[in-house]
């Protein structure tokens, strides 16, 4: 049977359904014959729940009556909302038009040296989601052992790579 | 959230409608998600009325940026990511973002984590956790770093997949898990510290055995 130190990291996902058949078999295997690992289980189950529920209890008192509207509204304000760049433009370059064409070159011989130096790169437009299913490996720790994680699409398995402590059964 | 098929389809037609400039598909999509998104916020922040502001301005920002989005994830995946990234802009504005806390605990809390839950938190009285740690539970959690506190929110409350987590906040599937996990032991680290083995609550509930 695995010892507890190499289950517990994985509770969670086993809670959370992430794991592989294969892991998931050889964690249930142990949870089963180790009533601490069970209630630490069972410890991840009720946190949660208690979260949900005291966050429901909370959220569920707000009034969204009206919600839509009041977004609606300020969209619509925003839309409405005259730009005061133009003004305001005017006014700095008039006012510091030698230290703006000073920036403005210093900008343009940075922006040339990146350029040079920096190859093109995915845009990081954060409101882009890209979705990667390629396998990947990547080290984790999990306070007690450390880790590799396969990553494939569906599925997520955890490879050991050191055994530096033990944990109390 | 793990959303189903039919919900996933609608929003999308939905999507597709608001893209096209149909005020009524844009104010479905409110409708559907804005308690998800009000609960996500108030998690994070805490405060009603703030989270009130984010949640509105989220969907502000949803229909801004609406005609770019491709549809490379779900519709909720996207604004649950604005909705975060506003979350977190609001806390660093106020000084109060605390993101270092990333991936690893200190070694005594992992330790003293990682011993067999106590009985205030496990045993024959854990399936029924009472209303005093539920009480406590927002205490714990506001008590995380950020970035615990997020991800703890969206898997535990929101339900989402290692999958969907991995694109709202924008780690890998490993850090992913990682993360939750030392979340996890973090917030039992805090319920400790409320209740201890000599928590009334549960104390009562195991002398009424």
């Amino acid at each position: 049977m695995k010892r507890c130190e190499e289950v517990v990291p994985l509770l969670g996902p086993l809670a959370d359904d992430a794991l592989s058949a294969d892991d998931r078999a050889w964690v249930e295997d142990h949870v089963r014959g180790c009533p601490s690992c069970r209630d630490r289980e069972a410890l991840i189950g009720a946190q949660g729940r208690a979260l949900r529920e005291a966050l429901a209890e909370r959220a569920g008192k707000l009034e969204l009556d009206g919600f839509p509207d009041r977004v609606l509204a300020r969209i619509g304000q925003q839309r409405a909302a005259p730009s005061r760049l133009p003004v305001w433009g005017r006014e700095m370059w008039w006012a510091h038009r030698g230290a703006l064409i000073s920036a403005g070159g210093l900008a343009a011989a940075a922006c040339m040296a990146l350029a040079v130096f920096l190859s093109p790169s995915r845009s990081d437009d954060e409101l882009t989601l890209v979705a990667d299913n390629s396998p990947q490996v990547e080290e984790v720790e999990f306070g007690t052992r450390d880790g590799a994680v396969l990553q494939l699409p569906q599925q997520t398995t955890v490879i050991w790579m050191s055994d530096d402590r033990g944990i109390p059964r | 959230m793990n959303e189903g098929p039919k919900e996933a389809g609608d929003d999308r037609a939905l999507v597709r409608a608001a893209q096209r400039g149909d005020g009524q598909a844009f104010r479905k999509l409110v409708e559907r998600y804005q308690r998800r998104v009000v609960q996500l916020a108030l998690g994070m922040t805490k405060d009603p009325d703030e989270a009130m502001d984010i949640a509105q301005e989220t969907f502000v920002r949803v229909h801004r940026y609406l005609p770019s989005f491709k549809g490379d994830s779900s519709f909720f995946t996207w604004t649950y990511r604005i909705a975060m990234n506003l979350c977190l802009d609001a806390q660093r504005r106020r000084g109060r973002g605390e993101r270092v806390d990333l991936d690893q605990g200190d070694e005594a809390e992992i330790e003293a984590a990682m011993d067999p839950p106590s009985a205030a938190l496990a045993g024959p009285q854990r399936q029924a956790l009472n209303s005093e740690l539920r009480g406590r539970i927002e205490d714990a959690l506001s008590g995380l770093s950020e970035n615990h506190r997020a991800i703890l929110l969206l898997r535990e409350v929101e339900g989402l997949s290692y999958e969907e987590l991995s694109k709202v906040l924008g780690i890998r599937k490993g850090t992913v898990m990682s993360r939750l996990f030392h979340a996890r032991l973090k917030m039992q680290g805090k319920l400790r510290e409320y209740l201890g083995e000599d928590a009334p609550a549960a104390k009562k509930e195991e002398e009424g055995e």
